[in-house]
């Protein structure tokens, strides 16, 4: 009987361990503990008085992991940097994931009182792997200076950074050993930190004034002729100044030109640099010709090809918290005018306080952030990303060390907890530092993997790979074979605890390791790129072993290779330029190269070219869009963006007869509109100036040529918008001009009722077949309420360009919304035109135009999005005409990591006569305000009643926060943020399909055809610094194809804010593309 | 925590208040200080909340004068702000009998004091502490009844009279636009760079004033910064000179008057605030300081508190107008710009056009009234800023105590010296208004 009991009590121990195992769900990468590895380095960092995070700026900054084989065992071998005196270590790989602590016996436990980055290199070329360490020196009581320990190769170093004139004494964070000269031997750039307070802003000037511990520094490496590395900084072009708090620094070739460039990424408000290397030893500091925007507090960056098409993209990580809790204590960044105040008219570029996906859109021309839509813009604190095929899918997957001690940005403490209780200025005595600290919130954070699902998004795998529960502080990274099994381990510095190892337990892809031994004096082969050719497609990498943060790499390149036998080329350009090509390589093995078989020069236009564009940019200076300065926000606080840079929208038409098309485009407010008439050479000249010049208070959003008096030549339609309509007032005034054949134009007075509202969109068509055309005019947004419903207008005409408005029953057109865009098109195939609408907060409307009556509308069901732009066309061939419709995309902290719908809340919350709206998106089914408090409570004050703090409403649901406030509110949806194609099915139903990645990148403002293909393009900057300025679009071709929409081609070279597509028709044909942008001159686009 | 404190400070409150008070031994509430005491209170709450001193302004002066209502209602030499206050409307009939009107008189200030900070019921730790005084010392519940319901109904009434002040609908107001072309026009200086604060506070009904532009002053100097020989030129000079040449003396006297509320202090990512005065909160305690030394009586000091209070109010009033209209620029961005990208001012600037100065125009203002109440020559050591670590000054007169002050203002180098001079003259046209206008019987 009492065994029978203990059976079954084992059994049931037996059956819940078994439980257990079977629930904990192998993860991917298994942490090595310290007593099975050895390792058991940990940076602590060190506690003195007047010496913390209120004095030094990055005290939490963390140390730096440099990996490389220094015995030439094979094994790569883990140097770990510390933030305190002779605290470095190095571990020797005895193999299978042991490692020995040799650092007493190599002799390079470093001597600087702060140590930052550090780096393997083969510095003197003697085949063996030296070690450069950077040091925070010469400030904040710190002494030391970077130190250079040279391999004896007999497991001892030996520092000789003096007489190799490396010993720089000053903010050194990182540094990188390429070959920026080609000269054969490895120069050496240091990026530095800065100590100058940053909190007022100078101007760029600055940039130009030589400071000697806080700029950064490039040296020649002149062993051969000197003995020592010279400092060529100033003559090369490199900025030296205090301005820049360089924390995060690349070398790459990152315009396929030969030539290794630099990329520094700026933490605050200096913008990063890239360094385009000039062939010459010069270098030329271009990022504002590239990149749309920088992160704002860029640390730690990497620069790989992590969508397979042969160009380097570049990643830089900032502070963004994943999570609402955290984020709403965060505040909401500055407003529009103080960030142009503080960054724009001081002459720095745009950023973003978030991380930024730089795709590289072609041969370095442009880049897009597309960090949001990926889904990885949040990572927190970030320090070191890294690009690498974790998984060995032959993608490259992205790995983010974050996490930071304290946080001092939490406006809780910011506000409130630094009133300390003696109200003694923490400016004046020391005594209340560690409660000051103490009183900041810990930023504890885990290391991030994400797995690259295709060429526009990523997945957070943290979870699944291993590091989703881990919490610290977690800063220098580096990626190696450890145990060269084929698959990247990880080795994580992190502060106040042991460093992480994570072992990759893969055991079913294969890899290429590639092992480059160059020509002395580069032994490793720095600055080395690598091809693979295979079915799967392209793989490239370059070797440049500094990368991510403070830290470098092993000097080995993998490649994952999934389930392929073999790769078809691999192709080696040594950075000479010559190159070898192997084919028919297995999977699963190890290349050693050497640069001694290399032959030729490579060329890149060959064997990486850049997809030739289908046109040329004309040179043509026909006319410059000027917006005129006006905040939308300083006269309604919370409207969610600007509505008043909507224009300009074009009228295309041969208005003289001549068989050429002539341009009207509508000015902006206080900008005369203007006529383009071409000539046949192709210039364009402005004509009738006069007349619109007395219309220039108009801010013109769309206009339309059309015979409006029945005399057979083009008359012209302009329709007035923007957010500066005041009652009765000129701006209001649409206007009709009469041409009187020669292309003459006359405003003809009390042509219709002008409705003195913010109109969007004019459509025209003939809608009771009396043979005269009608138009309907899309009103937009009530200039004294955004959210609140507007009318419509519909207007007949008579026959001779006079206009009545229509009836309601003729059509009822009363509290449509926000209408955006309009078109007449026969969705129905009775030859009558039907008139499609839709707006922000709207869903597409269709009127069906029953014989000249138009009946109650038809919503398309779950269509309310924030809608841009329409455009009919029968996209997939089959005879009907679909509908594609622009939206505001993926790429927008509206859409990244929510759920639908996104709400608007509009009311007059506080009863002071104006209405304010209340945005929100949706997260698990809970509703939160995109603003954060601190924004909210300015035309809110009410919200202060219930809460003061922070920290009690961050994370909480706009519900809970604005309780019965909300009683009375009206709410508007958007259901779907992602432009999308409806396709008509025939018997009044349409199907909606999103359209590719590639045009979701900003909101989408027009379409156009192309050939048998479209074009959508857009960008929308007039949105505050906290949802960030969409400039990621490029025009994008796509077309239908095998049942569905795909990408052709980017127009790269087209990066401005695009409103309006046209072709016109020239001497040449109908070969042109015009472009109309915001704020921006006419682009001119000619079909080769 | 903090119930505990005041609980304590109200217990050594009565200790004193016995020692001190010749009559009134069973009535606590008969105590000057214990008014000041209430004032320093809603001035924590105010700090706490993070007001710009300006805003504070509304606070003090609506709980002000609803503490002096029940005071004028009980005191023939005071009589009610009604009718002389345009605006106020006459208080309801109220039932006077049963009622200790001191106690009465600090429930309405807590009550209209609270009811514009935040979070809701912020006093109510006091307002609780002073309900445990009134029943330590006996009162009845009688007495009580009837005190705290004429407290109610005059803070009632003060309440209601207030909301139509035009604040409400100024939170939604247009905010200011830069107009980076335009060299002269106020731009927001580091390192906050807040947006202008307030640019439509004109528009709040004034107490005695006819309309916030009644007292406009001449227009500033005009900006020129090409000709180092123009006026506007030797002005941006003399604050830069005067900056880079403090003596302590100097530097003591722009710390002294500094009240900046709230500083920004910026280190790298860490970001914190210094609390101090307003000044508003400044010439609070000035009143009390001069009150206890003049040995006055509750009614009196409450009187006092009041005035004073509306004084402030209205220069705020004339002087954001006059802010708002002439849009100055301030020193440091013009020397900046011009003469020293790396010059700093003593003081912080705060977050608003330069012409004229806030700070002046109301101690002006408050001086007036002080004058006024208390005597010209009036000699009063200011211990205000000692519990923020900045030693005492003396002075010979309240107006010389505003004299000062424009000094400041300049040392501190956020004002250009003949801001100083006009804002001094205007503030104090503000406070002979309110003196000739606003008298005991």
């Amino acid at each position: 009987m009492v065994s029978l009991i203990r059976g079954q009590y084992f059994a049931w121990i037996f059956l819940s361990l078994f439980l257990l195992a079977c629930n904990q769900k192998k993860t991917l990468f298994s942490t090595v503990s310290s007593s099975a590895s050895g390792i058991e380095f940990v940076n602590q960092l060190p506690e003195k008085k007047l010496f913390n995070i209120l004095y030094y700026l990055y005290f939490y900054n963390g140390g730096g992991v440099a990996v490389g084989d220094i015995n030439k065992d094979g094994l790569p071998d883990i140097y770990f940097t510390a933030n305190s005196k002779g605290n470095n270590k190095l571990y020797l790989n005895k193999g299978d994931f042991k490692f020995e602590d040799v650092t007493d016996k190599a002799g390079v436990k470093g001597l600087a009182d702060w140590s930052a980055g550090a780096v393997m290199a083969d510095v003197n070329g003697d085949g063996w792997l030296d070690i450069y360490v950077c040091a925070i020196s010469n400030q904040f009581g710190l002494k030391g200076h970077n130190e250079l320990y040279i391999n004896k190769g007999d497991g001892t170093f030996v520092e000789q950074s003096v007489e190799f004139g490396l010993n720089f004494s000053g903010l050194s964070g990182q540094s990188a050993f390429f070959d920026y000269d080609r000269d054969g031997d490895l120069d050496c750039y240091l990026v530095n930190q800065s100590y100058h307070p940053h909190s007022n802003v100078v101007d760029t000037s600055f940039r130009n004034r030589y400071d000697s511990i806080a700029g950064d520094v490039l040296y020649r490496n002149d062993l051969s002729t000197t003995g020592r590395f010279t400092n060529v900084t100033k003559e090369a072009g490199i900025y030296n100044s205090k301005l820049g708090y360089g924390l995060g620094l690349a070398v790459a070739d990152i315009n396929q030109d030969g030539w290794d460039d630099i990329y520094i990424g700026n933490d605050f408000h200096e913008n990063d640099y890239y360094y385009i290397n000039q062939a010459n030893g010069t270098f030329k500091e271009s990022g504002a010709n590239h990149f749309r925007h920088y992160s704002r507090f860029s640390m730690g960056n990497d620069v790989n090809d992590y969508n397979n098409d042969g160009q380097p993209d570049i990643i830089t990580v900032d502070m963004l918290p994943p999570d609402e809790a955290t984020l709403k204590t965060y505040g909401s960044d500055e407003n529009q005018d103080i960030y142009n105040l503080k960054l724009i008219s001081n002459g720095y570029q745009h950023q973003v306080s978030r991380n930024c996906l730089q795709r590289n859109n072609g041969a370095g021309v442009s880049f897009s952030d597309n960090a949001l839509m990926a889904g990885v813009s949040a990572t927190d604190w970030s320090w070191a990303p890294l690009f690498a095929d974790f998984d060995n899918d032959g993608k490259k997957d992205l790995f983010v060390s974050s996490g930071i001690v304290k946080r001092p940005v939490d406006l809780d403490y910011i506000r409130f907890v630094s009133d300390l209780s003696i109200n003694k200025g923490l400016d004046k005595t020391d005594k209340y530092d560690q409660e000051a600290i103490e009183a900041m919130p810990d930023g504890s954070s885990i290391p991030y993997f994400f797995q690259n699902k295709d060429a526009y998004s990523f997945t957070d795998v943290s979870k699944e790979w291993g590091t989703g529960n881990m919490k610290g502080y977690y800063n220098g990274s580096a990626y190696a074979d450890l145990d060269n099994d084929g698959d990247l381990d990880m080795v994580i510095n992190a502060i106040n605890a042991e460093a992480v190892v994570l072992r990759n337990t893969l055991n079913n892809k294969k890899s290429i390791t590639v092992s480059l031994q160059g020509n002395a004096p580069n032994t490793f082969g720095y600055g080395a790129k690598v091809y693979l050719y295979s079915a799967a497609g392209l793989q490239y990498q370059q070797l440049s072993p500094s990368r991510g943060f403070q830290s470098s790499v092993e000097p080995r390149l993998h490649f994952g290779t999934d389930s392929l036998a073999f790769i078809d080329s691999v192709v080696v350009v040594w950075p000479n330029q010559q190159y070898q090509t192997l084919t028919k390589v297995s999977t699963g093995t190890t290349l050693q190269l050497q640069q001694k078989n290399a032959t030729g020069q490579f060329d890149y236009s060959k064997w990486n070219p850049i997809r030739e564009l289908p046109y040329e940019k004309l040179d043509q200076a026909a006319w410059k869009h000027q917006e005129n300065e006006f905040i939308d926000n300083n006269k309604q606080y919370l409207i969610p963006h600007f509505i008043s840079t909507r224009g300009p929208k074009m009228a295309v038409g041969d208005v003289n007869g001549d068989g050429l098309d002539d341009l009207f485009v509508g000015g902006a407010k206080e900008q005369p509109s203007v006529l383009l008439i071409q000539q046949r050479d192709g210039q364009f000249v402005k004509d009738n100036n006069k007349i619109f010049e007395l219309d220039n208070a108009q801010e013109d959003v769309d206009a339309v040529f059309f015979d409006a008096d029945g005399d057979k030549d083009l008359d012209l339609l302009v329709i007035t918008g923007g957010n500066e309509i005041l009652k009765q007032g000129k701006e209001g005034e649409d206007r009709i001009y009469l041409n009187d054949g020669k292309g003459h134009f006359t405003k003809k007075e009390i042509a219709f009722p002008i409705q003195y509202e913010s109109k969007s969109c004019v459509a025209v068509a003939d809608v009771d077949k009396d043979g005269d055309i009608d138009f309907f005019v899309g009103n937009f947004a009530s200039p004294t309420g955004y959210g609140q419903p507007t009318h419509s207008f519909l207007y007949l005409n008579r026959g001779n360009a006079q206009f009545d408005l229509a009836t309601s029953n003729t059509i009822f057109l009363q509290s449509q919304g926000m209408v955006t865009d309009a078109v007449f098109t026969d969705l129905n195939g009775d030859s009558w035109p039907d008139l499609v609408l839709t707006g922000e907060w709207m869903p597409i409307r269709i009127f069906y135009n029953e014989k000249g009556r138009f009946g109650k509308p038809v919503d398309l069901p779950a269509s309310t999005g924030l809608w841009q732009s329409l455009y009919a066309n029968d996209v997939n061939g089959d005879g009907k005409t679909d509908l594609l419709a622009g939206n505001w995309g993926h790429n927008s902290k509206l859409f990244a990591g929510k759920s639908s719908p996104l709400k608007l809340y509009v009311k007059d919350f506080d009863n002071n006569g104006s209405i304010e709206q209340v945005m929100c998106y949706t997260i698990n089914n809970k509703e939160y305000p995109f603003l954060a408090k601190d924004e909210l409570e300015r035309p809110l004050p009410v919200l202060k009643k219930g809460y003061l703090k922070y920290g009690e409403v961050a994370g909480k649901t706009v519900q809970y926060i604005f309780d019965d406030l909300f009683q009375g509110c009206v709410e508007l949806k958007a259901e779907v943020l992602g432009s999308s194609l409806f396709t008509n099915n025939g018997k009044g139903t349409f199907t909606r399909s999103e359209l590719p990645a590639a045009l979701q990148q900003s909101p989408l403002m027009a379409f156009t055809t192309y050939e048998h293909a479209f074009i959508g393009a857009g960008n929308y900057y007039g949105v505050i610094p906290y949802e960030g300025r969409y400039d990621a679009q490029v025009p994008v071709l796509f077309s239908y194809k095998a049942g569905s929409l795909q990408e052709t081609q980017q127009f790269y070279n087209v990066t401005s804010e695009v409103r309006d597509l046209q072709w016109i028709q020239t001497a040449g044909g109908r070969n042109t593309l015009v472009v109309a942008s915001n704020n921006a001159p006419l682009q001119f686009l000619r079909k080769k | 925590m903090k119930k505990l404190f005041i609980s304590l400070l109200l217990v050594s409150l009565i200790g004193a208040s016995c020692k001190q008070q010749a009559s009134s031994d069973k009535n606590p509430f008969d105590d000057a200080i214990l008014f000041a005491k209430t004032v320093k209170e809603l001035n924590n709450v105010v700090l706490q909340n993070n007001f710009p001193p300006i805003i504070a302004s509304r606070n003090y002066t609506y709980a002000a004068i609803a503490a002096y209502e029940v005071v004028a209602l009980f005191d023939s030499r005071y009589t009610s702000m009604a009718g002389t206050i345009t605006h106020l409307p006459a208080l309801p009939e109220l039932d006077t009998a049963n009622v200790n009107h001191q106690y009465a008189a600090l429930l309405a200030y807590c009550k209209v004091g609270q009811a514009v900070t935040f979070p809701e019921g912020s006093m109510n730790a006091f307002v609780q502490s002073l309900d445990s005084m009134a029943s330590a010392s006996g009162m009845s519940d009688q007495v009580k009844n009837a005190s705290e319901e004429l407290a109610q109904k005059v803070g009632a009434h003060i309440l209601d009279w207030s909301k139509k002040d035009n604040y409400a609908e100024t939170r939604t107001a247009e905010r200011y636009q830069i107009k980076l072309a335009d060299e002269g026009r106020w731009v927001p200086t580091p390192p906050a760079y807040q947006q202008a604060l307030e640019p439509h506070w004109n528009e709040i009904r004034p107490m005695v004033m006819d309309s916030a532009s009644q007292f406009t002053p001449p227009r500033p100097l005009a900006y020129e910064m090409k000709d180092p020989n123009s006026p506007f030129y030797k002005e941006v000079l003399a604050v830069k000179n005067a900056g880079d040449s403090l003596t302590e003396e100097q530097k003591h006297i722009a710390e002294f008057w500094d009240d900046l509320g709230n500083r920004t202090m910026v280190e790298g990512h860490v970001m914190f605030t210094a609390k101090k005065f307003t000044p508003t909160g400044h010439w609070m305690n000035i009143v009390g300081i001069a009150a206890q030394q003049a040995k006055a009586d509750f009614n009196t000091t409450v009187f006092a508190y009041a005035k004073t209070a509306i004084a402030m109010f209205d220069a705020f009033i004339q002087c954001w107008d006059e802010k708002f209209r002439s849009n100055l620029v301030r020193p440091e961005t013009v020397i900046n710009k011009h003469i020293d990208p790396e010059w700093r001012p003593y003081l912080q600037t705060p977050p608003f056009p330069e012409y004229t100065c806030g700070h002046s125009t109301v101690s002006a203002s408050a001086a007036e009234v002080l004058t006024s109440v208390f005597g010209d020559n009036f000699v009063y050591t200011d211990t205000s800023e000692l519990e923020f670590g900045i030693k005492n000054r003396s002075f010979s007169s309240f107006r010389a105590a505003a004299l000062e002050n424009n000094w400041a203002r300049f040392y501190g180098g956020i004002h250009y010296h003949f801001s100083c001079l006009v804002s001094t003259e205007y503030g104090k046209k503000v406070g002979e208004l309110v003196v000739n206008k606003i008298k005991a019987k």
